[in-house]
């Protein structure tokens, strides 16, 4: 038997009401020995605990809890409390979504938190229009002046 | 017989509380507040706070019969409307986790130490219990409100796997493993305190 399964046993029954292949792995395992001295005298202060006399309802108990029933109030104060509880998780869910546009609107257009997309395309444009242009030789696309900004995969290579 | 009586006379009852009568309502307060007083003692476990969490327990059911369909005994719908407000009570209330050995007499403290280090059960005395008491007491009320809320039903109400599993709408299997891990839960925090001392 494995320590688990005797630790599962152990806790519902007496060291002495346990199986023999529970026994046998008891007196062999000192983790499990352990388990169950110590789960024995949590056991002991649990029953201490469940033996306490429970509270009693004080004199006018009833009468005090149907005056409340009766309050006019009271399915007031119920719709309050739901409101309460669905207004708290509106509000946060309204919050998250403004806070999304306003970054929305207020990051600008291009850097760490959006992708270069629209950059990516002028420099495109200007590639193709440089290849086109007679006037233009292949050296613009290795200027030194251009190539880290326009390509700018090469600039990310080197960070 | 007279159970069938009486169960004819609750279904009566019930329904007038469904229709808002509280005086029908306050025969099921009558029937049934020592078993709301007992889960809530041994769940929340602060006898200063059982009275009102009783109240709000009552007021609940009060508003929420209507919900009730017979599909379980009257008995076990409180005893769930309870169990669930003592839930929430008690994970607004979490207290944190400050040191309680602190709080023991010098007496209870010796008693413990002497306790973790020999066989427990036999001839216990009585100062040794109650330092046992105040500590399986001092765990699980820094035990986290779910494994509280199934300690508490098993060990202290003393209710069976079945009935727990009943209240709870859980599976008998589920009940077992989630006790099984409250109680080895209980007893890290417990070898934590004796490694800690």
């Amino acid at each position: 038997m494995r320590c688990e399964e005797t630790r599962r046993l152990l806790e519902d029954r007496a060291q002495d009401q346990l199986e023999a292949s529970a026994c046998e792995h008891l007196q062999n395992c000192r983790a499990c020995q352990d388990y169950a001295r110590d789960w024995g005298l949590l056991r002991t202060g649990l029953r201490v605990l469940s033996q306490e006399p429970v509270p009693r309802p004080s004199v006018g108990f009833l009468a005090r809890l149907t005056r409340c029933l009766e309050e006019p109030t009271l399915p007031v104060r119920a719709a309050a409390q739901f409101w309460e509880l669905v207004g708290r998780r509106a509000i946060l869910v309204g919050s998250l979504v403004v806070l999304t546009v306003v970054m929305g609107l207020l990051l600008p257009p291009s850097g760490p938190w959006r992708s270069t997309a629209g950059l990516d395309l002028s420099v495109l444009q200007a590639e193709v229009a440089a290849e086109n242009d007679p006037f233009v030789g292949d050296d613009i696309l290795s200027s030194p002046s251009v190539t880290p900004s326009i390509l700018g995969g090469e600039d990310r290579k080197g960070r | 017989m007279a159970n069938c009586v009486e169960d004819r006379q609750e279904l009566e009852w019930v329904q007038r509380a469904k229709r808002g009568d509280t005086e029908a309502f306050g025969f099921l307060v009558q029937r049934y507040e020592r078993r709301v007083f007992s889960l809530a003692y041994h769940l929340v476990n602060r006898r200063e706070e059982v009275e009102d969490l009783a109240q709000e327990i009552f007021v609940k059911a009060f508003l929420g019969v209507r919900g009730y369909d017979g599909r379980s005994s009257f008995a076990t719908w409180l005893s769930r409307v309870a169990i669930n407000h003592c839930y929430d009570h008690l994970r607004r209330q979490r207290t944190s986790r400050v040191t309680y050995f602190s709080q023991m007499t010098q007496e209870r403290q010796r008693a413990l130490e002497t306790n973790a280090e020999s066989p427990p059960e036999e001839g216990i005395q009585v100062d040794e219990r109650m330092a046992l008491r105040d500590l399986a007491d001092k765990l699980l009320s820094r035990a986290p409100a779910e494994d509280r809320v199934i300690l508490g039903l098993k060990e202290l109400e003393e209710l069976s796997v079945e009935e727990i599993a009943e209240m709870l709408g859980l599976k008998t299997s589920t009940v077992k493993v989630r006790l099984h891990r409250a109680r080895k839960r209980m007893l890290e925090d417990f070898r934590r305190w004796q490694h800690g001392r």
